[in-house]
């Protein structure tokens, strides 16, 4: 009946997730592919890639404005951190510097804020007033020097401070000479001094735009797991920000609906938009079995299947009344029937006990393929641990063409014995088989003549009986004795055969030896910051 | 370790008990069978030369055998004693001697024990004489007795108590003449060859009738004992001739001549026995005329007598009636003939032998089967000789003790424990 019962229940529970696949998938697409129904983040991803192109261009002070246009339709941080990038690209450091303070304005606890003020620092060093004049060396100020703050720089000439790397493309040959720099021809410089040897300018370091993941759903506050919910929740619904430039796999969960999944690979040239419309499971319960052993294994309604998690436990179930079992080393193992209704969810607690048993473990190289049989009933396939109640026991380790192990023990509550068994090979029999069919045909040769004897001595009483006048050197005396003895000779050979054959069937080889070691294993209740336990312990 | 071991022990048991095949058993039967083979003794100078040349010896006094025989060979000197116990066991020993080895390889071919046994007359005849010899039973020494020039001397010898005194006479015939040595002595009473008593054989006879030639002693004729010799003849009839003894004259006189009774029976004599077949108390006399009859002749004979009846073998290429001898089988009055044919074939195998048994006053009735090796072989010659063995089971030994048929071959003597009367062995 139960294995019935959960047919169905798994039956349905395929069902139910065929159907929210679907949904899901349909809602994903409407998500990801038609910018879903918020028109507002439509036109901000479309403003942003127009500032992408007019940046991947060099038209910087275009693509500013294109971010901006971004952020005036979805006001994202990473909008304005691009408008800053922009600016600053385009040499217009004061304006760089307002937006990457507008940025962190919005967004103080940005992942990149540390790295953001530290660039405030090094535009401010390079918008600062330069020191105090001083006299002009006779040498003409060496060509590229850095442009008076101040001035506008044209678009492609050096940012100062940048690296020249940086600046090395626009600095054409034959570009028009700034107003205010002293050219190379040697124009008289006025009140622009140069920055002190001594003091290397501070340079910017390279950076770049980011791209942006917007993760939305419906209903919202979903959680958002990345790759694996064992890393615990990223987030919730909904959810911008710019992730490392990767594949990613997006879980969404959210009660009373079917879990979504998704794979992204964020870039930072581009704005990914992920709404995805969760399905409701009103057809399943959800359940969370907790217990006061952590890790234990648990198993719904059968366990030939193996566990399906371990505790704490969440998930959906199909209605109706399952069995839980809990299992763990060292505990008893515990079961308790749950009711699940539909749409719901409940939670189920169960306590196991500490075991009352004790445990034999078989180990060894050799034990593999195994078996070891306790109290002449099979315990388990070696090498092993098998759960064994208190007190005496006749402990057997038997593996195919090795000598069986075997050993009594006496076994406490709560201890396990380790057996480390060296299994010794067993003599081949082959030998013996053959000298068994070796013995067999002298015995069989000795049946043959015994027969052949029996028949003359018979042939000389019938003789005899008949009054038939044989004599003493009839010729059967001599043969009929000759295969008398020769049956015996061969019966006798034959026996001794068969004995050499049946020793060798019954020969042993080295005792299997077994080093046993005894461990007793405790727990003691244990509290601490995330609940209250019980704690094992051995002594060895 | 220990088990496995136990369990081949018992293993082993197991098997050799369940083996079930005791050879001994066959010793068991081998000794119990109703005929007793015995071969020449190791030592013996002719393995395959042992038994055409047979004399039963008397039991010995103290018991220590219950019968006991002689056997010779044909072709060399070759003399051995065979004693069977009372069970039927039979011992044999090599006779040798210095006599013997004078003998310069000579065979014995004639042989007769004297009245009251512990002594044997042997003959060792040779174409240009021959000799006798003297074998002490007791210490089985041979004492050479009498050397002669007179050919194929001691070619049949014969031992009786010729003049009535109890004291055993030795007799010896050649191929031409009859000699008796009175009371054992070399005192010689010879008679030749004479036309009313043919004594004369011819050297041309085949060699094998020439050996132990017939010479019997008994009450044939009415008064006292007499000498009968055969003389079978290359051509013609043979004939018997039969000699009186006068002791006290010191004399031997031919007394009746029997004659073949058919014209083709020229070995007429090859072989005499004497026995009272029809019961009557009368010696009679059976005379083998081979190759193919036996005549009887019903005592106390008388001049031209004819024989009382022909027993004669249907069978071609046989030697019917080369030896004979008669002894009671059955235990009813009236002896039975043992008639062999050394020559005749058996189961396919030629010159196997056989002997035949007739009994009844005429011996006209034949014992079927006969006798023969139960393994006949080919050149076999069964029944080369036969004689009456007397066998005494007990001692002192009865008057008269059971007779066994003594068969000899050419190289076996075949001793019958179970023909007709109980079985005399002590079990």
């Amino acid at each position: 009946m139960m294995k019935a019962g959960f047919r169905g229940a798994l039956l349905l529970c395929g069902v139910a997730a065929s159907l929210g696949m679907a949904a899901g998938a349909r809602a994903g697409t409407d998500a990801t592919s038609d910018a879903g129904p918020d028109k507002g983040l439509t036109e901000a991803k479309d403003a942003f890639e127009a500032a992408q192109n007019a940046f991947v261009r060099g038209e910087y002070d275009k693509a500013a404005a294109r971010f901006l246009e971004a952020y005036e339709k979805k006001p994202y941080p990473a909008f304005l951190f691009n408008v800053a990038v922009s600016y600053e690209k385009a040499k217009l450091l004061e304006k760089a510097k307002e937006y990457f303070e507008r940025y962190l304005k919005v967004d103080p606890n940005a992942s990149d804020a540390a790295q953001v003020k530290a660039r405030l620092d090094v535009i401010a060093q390079l918008l600062a007033p330069p020191p105090a004049p001083v006299p002009l060396p006779a040498a003409p100020p060496p060509t590229g020097a850095p442009p008076v703050a101040g001035t506008a720089p044209v678009p492609g000439a050096p940012v100062p401070g940048e690296t020249p790397a940086a600046s090395a493309g626009s600095a054409a040959p034959g570009s028009a000479p700034v107003a205010g720099i002293s050219p190379a021809s040697g124009a008289p410089p006025t009140a622009v001094a140069p920055l002190p040897a001594s003091a290397p300018p501070p340079v910017l370091p390279d950076i770049d735009t980011k791209g942006l993941i917007v993760i939305d759903s419906k209903p919202q506050g979903a959680t958002i797991y990345l790759n694996d919910k064992r890393t615990g929740p990223f987030g919730k619904t909904p959810w911008h920000g710019s992730l490392e430039s990767k594949p990613v796999r997006l879980l969404l969960e959210s009660k009373g609906y079917k879990p979504e999944e998704r794979a992204i690979s964020p870039r930072p040239d581009k704005l990914i938009d992920v709404y995805i419309a969760l399905s409701e499971e009103h057809y399943l319960g959800w359940i969370e079995i907790v217990s006061n052993v952590p890790g234990a294994d648990v198993f719904i309604d059968r366990k030939d299947i193996g566990a399906i998690g371990r505790t704490p436990f969440t998930g959906q179930l199909k209605p109706g009344k399952h069995t839980v079992y809990l299992e763990k080393f060292g505990w008893q193992a515990t079961q308790q029937e749950i009711d699940v209704p539909p749409g719901t969810a409940t939670q189920h607690t169960l306590t196991m006990p500490p075991s009352q048993s004790g445990w034999i473990t078989i180990t060894g190289r050799t034990t593999a393929g195994g078996r070891l049989v306790i109290d002449e009933k099979f315990g388990c396939a070696t090498p092993c641990r098998a759960e064994i109640a208190p007190g005496k026991h006749k402990i057997l380790v038997e593996k195919k063409g090795m000598e069986d192990y075997e050993t009594d023990l006496e076994l406490g509550r709560g201890i396990e014995t380790a057996i480390e068994v060296q299994m010794s090979p067993r003599p081949p029999r082959t030998r013996a088989i053959s000298t068994s069919i070796v013995a067999l045909v002298f015995i069989g040769a000795g049946a043959y003549v015994g027969h052949l004897s029996q028949q003359a001595k018979d042939g000389l009483d019938s003789d005899i009986a008949n009054h038939q006048l044989i004599d003493n050197n009839d010729p059967r005396f001599l043969r009929g004795k000759v295969e008398a003895i020769g049956a015996d000779v061969l019966y006798g050979l034959g026996a001794i055969i068969a004995a050499t054959a049946v020793y060798g069937l019954l020969e042993h080889g080295p005792d299997s030896t077994g080093v046993a070691e005894h461990k007793a294993i405790s727990f003691a209740p244990v509290f601490g910051p995330d609940g209250a336990g019980l704690a094992f312990s051995g002594s060895f | 370790m220990r088990a496995p071991i136990w369990l081949a022990v018992w293993v082993v048991a197991a098997a050799l008990s369940a083996a079930g095949c005791d050879w001994r058993d066959f010793d068991h039967i081998q000794a119990d069978t109703p005929v007793l083979v015995v071969s020449p003794p190791s030592g013996y100078s002719a393995p395959s030369d042992f038994g055409r040349v047979i004399l039963p010896l008397t039991p010995p006094t103290d018991g220590s055998a219950a019968a006991r025989y002689l056997g010779a060979a044909i072709d060399q000197t070759g003399l051995a004693l065979v004693q069977i116990d009372a069970k039927g066991q039979a011992s044999s020993q090599n006779v040798t001697s210095p006599a013997l080895d004078n003998l310069d390889g000579e065979a014995i071919t004639a042989m007769a024990e004297a009245i009251g046994g512990g002594e044997v007359l042997l003959g060792s005849p040779t174409a240009a004489g021959g000799s006798l010899l003297t074998l002490d039973l007791t210490s089985l020494v041979v004492t050479s007795f009498v050397l002669s020039a007179e050919p194929q001397f001691g070619m049949g010898v014969a031992a009786g108590s010729l003049h009535g005194l109890g004291t055993h006479d030795w007799v010896a015939v050649s191929g031409s003449a009859l000699h008796v040595f009175i009371d054992g002595t070399t005192t010689d009473l010879s008679i030749p060859d004479s036309a009313a008593c043919p004594l004369a054989v011819s050297t041309s006879l085949p060699s094998a009738e020439q050996i132990n030639r017939a010479v019997v002693i008994g009450a044939l004729m009415s008064g006292g004992l007499q000498v009968a010799v055969g003389t079978p003849v290359i051509s013609g009839r043979g004939s018997v001739s039969l000699f009186a003894v006068d002791a006290t004259a010191t004399t031997v006189s031919c007394a009746l001549m029997l004659t073949a009774p058919m014209a083709a029976d020229s070995r007429f004599g090859q072989a005499l026995a004497i026995g009272d077949f029809d019961g009557d108390g009368n010696a009679d006399l059976l005379v083998g005329a081979p190759p193919s009859r036996a005549y009887l002749y019903r005592g106390p004979l008388v001049a031209g007598a004819a024989p009382a009846a022909t027993i004669t073998d249907t069978t071609t290429g046989g030697d019917f009636g080369a030896a004979l001898t008669a002894l009671n089988l059955d235990g009813k009055t009236g002896d039975e003939a043992l008639i062999a044919d050394p020559d005749a074939t058996v189961g396919g195998q030629a010159e196997a032998g056989s002997v035949a048994i007739f009994t009844g006053a005429t011996l006209g009735t034949s014992m079927m089967p006969g006798l023969s090796d139960h393994a006949p072989n080919s050149g076999e010659v069964y029944g080369s000789a036969v004689a009456a063995l007397p066998f005494c089971a007990t001692s002192p030994c009865p008057a008269k003790p059971p007779l066994l048929p003594l068969v000899g071959a050419a190289s076996e003597i075949f001793t019958y424990f179970a023909l007709g009367q109980a079985d005399p062995r002590t079990k």
